[in-house]
């Protein structure tokens, strides 16, 4: 594709994106969260996983107490007196690191399998497609959990039960449009002309399957997230050392009935303001995609 | 004698982010009891969308901008709903081009036949509309009609279903009958025979019909006058005679050499050069303008008004014809 | 028809094999449980004792023999937490389940499937809008922290509905069940809307794609062109063939959300089997572990079926074959 192409091309996905208002401010929201959880020890304003600084004298502070010292913690400081804000910022690293490496993995798996099935089609076809089919037929926490008590619980672990319970998605999505190029006249002739099958799926194949997969990443990504935090919350995902949105707030959930609201409200929310703007900017994504809408 | 449809400088626009498509823009013509009229066109020509102008089906973002549709002396365009719900099926009846999308795939044929019936006869017993529908069916030649009624629309063929539509469209006896397009989606053997049935049903019952299509032939074959339009405005309309035999405007005179049939053995085909023009960027002269062979400067930059002929034929052309306003 | 519903359940029981193998394979060949049970120090022979007791030194095709054999009359083994038959305890446990499970159901189709039609058939109207956004919401918040607000909110907070705990069980038409008591529909009340505010968001959102999907159809204008009533085009036409995907989804959430109780009753300490297994994965209770999967998996395989026949016999075009 010509550069000018490209171009064009850009600017209509992006006027096509702008239409929808709401769908631009969760994008740019979700910028600002991604520039957070990257720049996370720069900008938190203590290391809450300093055990230095950290003192048990400091636990449950309410929002805009203050402590002995003089310092202001603004959302408080949960049980063994973290300061909050930058337990969040930490927090967010992680589950976004989380949710995203997952969801790369899973896209690569997905795809590979997806595509090949469409491709080479016959036995090999039926048979991925009858696994990703039952599957999907149990839900995603159902899967997460068999993997789980099967190898147990750590960082790895969780990734690896995320990228299991995600695959599917990718690979039934990559399928659905495989299926339309390989049966194009222009793979036969390149079937003919020996072209390597590997380059043929690559080169041809891939691209046109990029669209929908990319509407499946993003709201993959905000499911994948979801899911470490309720497993994290149930104590089956990630370890203490590997402080989660999900974990604070399993943390934070024994305070709940003492009124110390803010240990595991203020996680929730920013774990729900990440959640919700990658759904939106995946909902818009999809609906631009969508073909059967637009008449 | 007086037109039981007249349409007047009817406008119906889509209003679309990417600019405005005039569908229809400005044409008017009328029909007159028991006649049989074609329009013919190119798809996008504006065709279908009149015939959902007439029946208010026409969905958004498009909307009927202005003109007259008067049917029997009522305005369609302005009535209730409810008062164009008793027209709709009833006095004007409409037969869609795809019969496999027409019907409802979950329901029984009888249902779909029977609602008809009594949306417009509250007072008919479940028997009689029954009666009335296996009726219909005999009249448009499908065989055992009672077991037919008990099916679903899947487990017929296609000219089966196309039947079953012209069946529903007879129905309430209604006084005009909109087909859009009854037998392109047909095979050609199945096409002579429903054509044949609709201009008989027609003549016996005295429906007008107007058959909207993009196939010369077939409308030559059936219709009393035909209305061409190109790019949402009626070029030509006159007489079927008149019109095959004689055309006047560029565009027909292309359309009517392109006909197959009319060749030579071993001539090449007649082709109009160029191509229907995009919607959203219409000329601001005649729309035809770039592939006509007959143009002349005014052509570019004003559109032709509709004139009348000699013949008693409508013509929009500034260089062909005489200059009568309509 | 029969030979579908042939197919399918033999494909049942080969899911359920496949299933019954893996989760085997898993737990018992994964992690080491013999440490759950006695501390790192005891000696030799307690420890030798211990594995014979739970047969954990024969070889592992013969243990999966025995597994099998076991599973099949119904013996999962003792749970190693509290000594007792692991498939009794999740047998106890389930109807509490179910129960949420129901309750939760027919809160969120109460509301999604109007919404969804709603939404659906205009879908431009800012209404309409409004409730995609909210549903965007709905599935957007994880069903544990919506849980916390909920205890935040109305318990703590409010102080109108307990937060914990199953309340008391009446009986109706020989079936108990706490829905029967005042106290027992306080006590549901809350984890019940936490589980349905996820799903009712997705089936809002499948009811809404569905109808705009039908809406648009030729035969939809169709019918408007035969002069019915706009209601008779909704309920009848429309309505008939969104319920065809609907009521798949239907059977489907219904799966979900006995699954996603795991995570809700933790959060209300709802008496259930998904509160069971959350503590069994947690103190690797290999026993519950395997009963829990097996059951809730063979449950899985047994919904699935039975929506797939529903879905063939409601929809005509796959009940009776077509003649092109």
């Amino acid at each position: 594709m010509s550069n000018n192409n490209k171009h064009e091309l850009l600017s209509k996905i992006w006027s096509d994106f702008s239409e929808n208002k709401l769908a631009v401010g969760a994008l740019f929201f979700f910028i600002i969260i991604l520039f957070v959880a990257i720049f996370a020890s720069v900008i938190s304003p203590t290391d809450p996983y300093d055990l230095s600084t950290v003192t048990i004298m400091n636990s449950r502070l309410a929002p805009m107490e203050e402590d002995f010292s003089g310092n202001v913690y603004w959302l408080g400081t949960d049980g063994a007196g973290r300061d909050m804000l930058s337990a969040i910022f930490y927090g967010l690293r992680i589950s976004l690191s989380v949710g995203v490496l997952s969801g790369i993995f899973a896209l690569i798996v997905g795809a590979f399998f997806g595509i090949s099935a469409a491709y080479f089609g016959g036995r090999y076809e039926s048979l991925i497609m009858r696994i990703v089919d039952i599957q999907l037929s149990f839900p995603s926490i159902l899967v997460a959990l068999i993997i789980l008590a099967a190898f147990g619980k750590g960082v790895e672990k969780t990734i690896l039960a995320l990228v299991l319970v995600q695959w599917a998605y990718y690979a039934r999505t990559a399928r659905a449009s495989a299926l339309v190029e390989s049966r194009k006249e222009y793979v036969d002739a390149a079937r003919c002309l020996s072209l390597g099958n590997l380059r043929i799926m690559l080169s041809h194949i891939l691209p046109n399957c990029i669209p929908p997969l990319i509407v499946v990443a993003t709201l993959q990504t905000a499911h994948a997230i979801s899911l470490e935090a309720t497993l994290s919350f149930l104590g089956l995902g990630l370890p203490q050392t590997e402080p989660s949105l999900g974990l604070l707030i399993g943390n934070g959930f024994e305070y709940v009935h003492t009124g110390d609201y803010w240990i595991s409200i203020f996680p929730g929310i920013a774990l729900l303001f990440t959640i919700v703007s990658i759904n939106l900017v995946g909902d818009q994504l999809r609906d631009m995609f969508n073909p059967r809408l637009k008449k | 004698m007086k037109p039981i449809l007249e349409i007047k400088n009817l406008k119906t626009h889509f209003f679309k982010k990417e600019g405005i498509v005039k569908a229809v823009d400005d044409i008017s013509f009328h029909i007159n009891a028991g006649e049989i009229v074609g329009l013919v066109g190119e798809s996008g020509s504006g065709k279908t969308i009149t015939g959902f102008s007439i029946m208010g089906l026409v969905d958004a973002p498009g909307k009927i901008v202005s003109g007259n549709i008067v049917f029997k002396d009522i305005d369609l365009r302005n009535i209730s709903p409810k008062q164009m719900q008793d027209v709709r099926g009833n006095r004007i009846a409409m037969i869609f081009q795809d019969p496999m999308m027409t019907l409802n795939p979950v329901l029984r044929i009888q249902t779909q036949m029977m609602e008809t019936i009594k949306a417009h006869d509250k007072k008919i017993s479940n028997q009689e509309a029954y009666d009335k529908c296996r009726d219909a069916l005999g009249l448009v030649g499908i065989s055992s009609p009672d077991e037919r009624m008990k099916a679903y629309p899947h487990q017929f063929s296609g000219g089966m279903r196309q039947r079953v539509s012209i069946a529903i469209a007879l129905l309430n006896k209604p006084d005009l009958i909109i087909a859009d397009e009854p037998t392109t989606a047909l095979d050609v053997t199945i096409q002579g025979q429903v054509i044949f049935e609709m201009q008989k049903l027609c003549k016996e019952s005295g429906t007008a019909l107007l058959w909207v299509t993009h196939d010369l032939a077939v409308v030559a074959g059936i219709t009393d006058r035909i209305c061409v339009m190109y790019a949402g405005r009626i070029i030509e309309q006159g007489s079927t005679d008149k019109i095959i035999n004689n055309p006047m405007h560029p565009y027909t005179q292309g359309l009517i050499k392109s006909v197959p049939s009319r060749n030579k053995k071993g001539e090449k085909l007649h082709q109009i050069d160029g191509m229907v023009p995009a919607m959203f960027c219409l000329p601001e002269g005649c729309a035809f303008e770039e592939r006509c062979h007959q143009r002349i400067e005014k052509c570019k930059h004003e559109q032709p008004a509709e004139l009348k002929q000699a013949d008693g034929r409508y013509l929009r052309c500034w260089n062909v014809g005489e200059s009568h306003e309509r | 028809m029969t030979a579908f519903i042939l197919q399918r359940s033999t494909q049942s029981i080969v899911v359920l094999f496949v299933m019954s193998l893996i989760v085997f394979c898993g737990v018992n060949l994964i992690g080491d449980p013999i440490y759950m049970m006695i501390s790192p120090e005891s000696t030799q022979a307690e420890i030798e004792r211990t594995i014979k007791e739970f047969g954990l030194d024969k070889p592992v095709l013969e243990q999966y023999w025995y597994f099998l054999k076991n599973v099949l009359n119904g013996d999962f083994g003792l749970s190693f937490v509290q000594g007792i038959p692991a498939l009794s305890l999740i047998l106890e446990r389930f109807p509490a389940t179910i129960e949420l499970a129901l309750f939760s159901l027919f809160i969120s189709l109460v509301f999604a499937l109007p919404l969804g039609i709603y939404a659906g058939l205009k879908p431009d109207r800012k209404i309409s809008k409004f409730i995609m956004a909210g549903s965007i919401l709905g599935f957007s918040m994880p069903t544990f922290w919506v849980g916390i607000m909920l205890i935040m909110l109305f318990a703590v907070h409010l102080g109108w509905l307990p937060s914990t705990g199953r309340g008391e069980l009446g009986t109706f038409l020989g079936i108990e069940s706490s829905l029967f008591t005042l106290d027992g529909l306080s006590h549901i009340f809350l984890p019940a809307l936490n589980l349905a505010l996820f799903k009712l968001s997705s089936v809002l959102r499948l009811t809404r794609a569905g109808t705009r999907e039908v809406a648009l159809q030729d035969y939809i204008k169709f019918a408007r062109a035969k002069g019915l009533s706009e209601s008779r085009v909704v309920n009848v036409h429309l309505l008939k063939n969104i319920l065809i995907p609907v009521v798949t989804v239907i059977g489907l959430e219904f799966g979900s959300l006995v699954a996603f109780s795991t995570v809700t009753e933790t959060v209300f300490a709802w008496p259930g089997a998904g509160k069971l297994i959350i503590d069994a994965v947690y103190n690797l209770d290999r026993p519950v572990i395997v009963a829990y999967l097996i059951i809730i998996v063979a449950f899985f395989v047994f919904l699935n079926l039975i929506v797939d026949i529903l879905y063939s016999f409601l929809d005509p075009r796959v009940r009776i074959k077509g003649s092109d």
